[in-house]
């Protein structure tokens, strides 16, 4: 299919709805960075994106940024503006982890397989949302 | 300072999403601070539509910015706005942390009726917490009797 009967399909793609040839056609035109399909199917991850607005709107605890803020601080390599010198980061004073044992204590079940090969990580992405489908009926 | 300088932004005018992530590939905590601020309760209110469980939500929500500090630069490098990428990388992770939790639904669920074990013989088979194990029969077994008596009517 050329990229003129593919781009009405960009955001079934991107929502992951669509299968079969019209999936593999799409995908095949991101795997040879098609330059019309690309930065389309970019636009429609966007668009899809919007849906999040319909979740109906939740608080987060009050409690999670905290959370968040320690664990990327007790990763080390954070570089402290406001108090530590300038160079403290560049020299690695900050690291009292590895990176890797840090990343390791904070990564999900899935892993970052999804990032693990060469491409740019909004493809990975949408590769991947492709891949799940839509979720079933509850 | 010069440093101390980039911090203060003028008034009534917010740093853009790429500013904020140009310092966090400086590992300026600060920065995902704002973006958190920015971000958490859409994110939030995404996974926790998805997931139903408050305390995955929250989770997930830490998992995703937690992603966006670690792979900021991979993201740099995408270069597409910041929002769908959160969103986009939260669905993801709620929705993979939907369909493992129906796989382990459905096998307790099959312990139970094929191989007769009870609820704690299922909770030591799967590794999951009693009350969880619980829940999960519980709850696919009331949607079985929904969609039993849809059908029937």
């Amino acid at each position: 299919m050329d990229c003129e009967q593919l781009a009405p399909l960009y955001e079934e793609y991107a929502l992951g709805v669509l299968e079969g040839e019209e999936r593999a056609e799409i995908e095949a035109h991101l795997a040879r960075a098609c330059l019309h399909c690309a930065p389309g199917i970019e636009k429609a991850r966007w668009v899809v994106a919007q849906l999040a607005q319909m979740a109906p709107e939740a608080q987060p605890p009050r409690s999670l940024k905290g959370k968040i803020l320690d664990a990327v601080k007790s990763s080390g390599n954070v570089t402290e503006f406001a108090k530590a010198p300038p160079n403290r980061a560049s020299l690695g004073l900050g690291c009292r982890r590895g990176t890797r044992n840090s990343d390791g204590i904070f990564d999900s079940p899935d892993g970052e397989s999804n990032h693990a090969v060469g491409r740019t990580a909004p493809a990975d992405e949408n590769r991947h949302a492709a891949e799940q489908g839509a979720p079933g009926p509850a | 300072m010069l440093l101390a300088v980039v911090q203060t932004w003028p008034e009534g005018s917010e740093p853009t999403d790429a500013s904020l992530m140009e310092r966090v590939l400086e590992r300026d905590a600060g920065a995902l601070e704002t973006l958190y601020d920015r971000y958490a309760r859409l994110v939030y209110s995404l996974v926790l539509r998805i997931s139903q469980q408050p305390t995955s939500a929250e989770e997930i929500v830490q998992d995703v910015f937690l992603q966006l500090w670690r792979n900021a630069k991979r993201y740099q490098a995408a270069r597409g706005p910041l929002e769908p990428w959160l969103f986009t990388v939260a669905r993801n992770k709620a929705l993979d942390f939907l369909r493992l939790k129906r796989e382990k639904q459905r096998r307790a669920i099959e312990l139970a009726f094929f191989e007769g074990m009870t609820h704690s013989e299922i909770s030591a088979a799967i590794g999951e917490p009693l009350g969880t194990v619980k829940s999960w029969i519980r709850g696919g077994l009331l949607r079985l009797r929904e969609s039993l008596e849809e059908a029937r009517s």
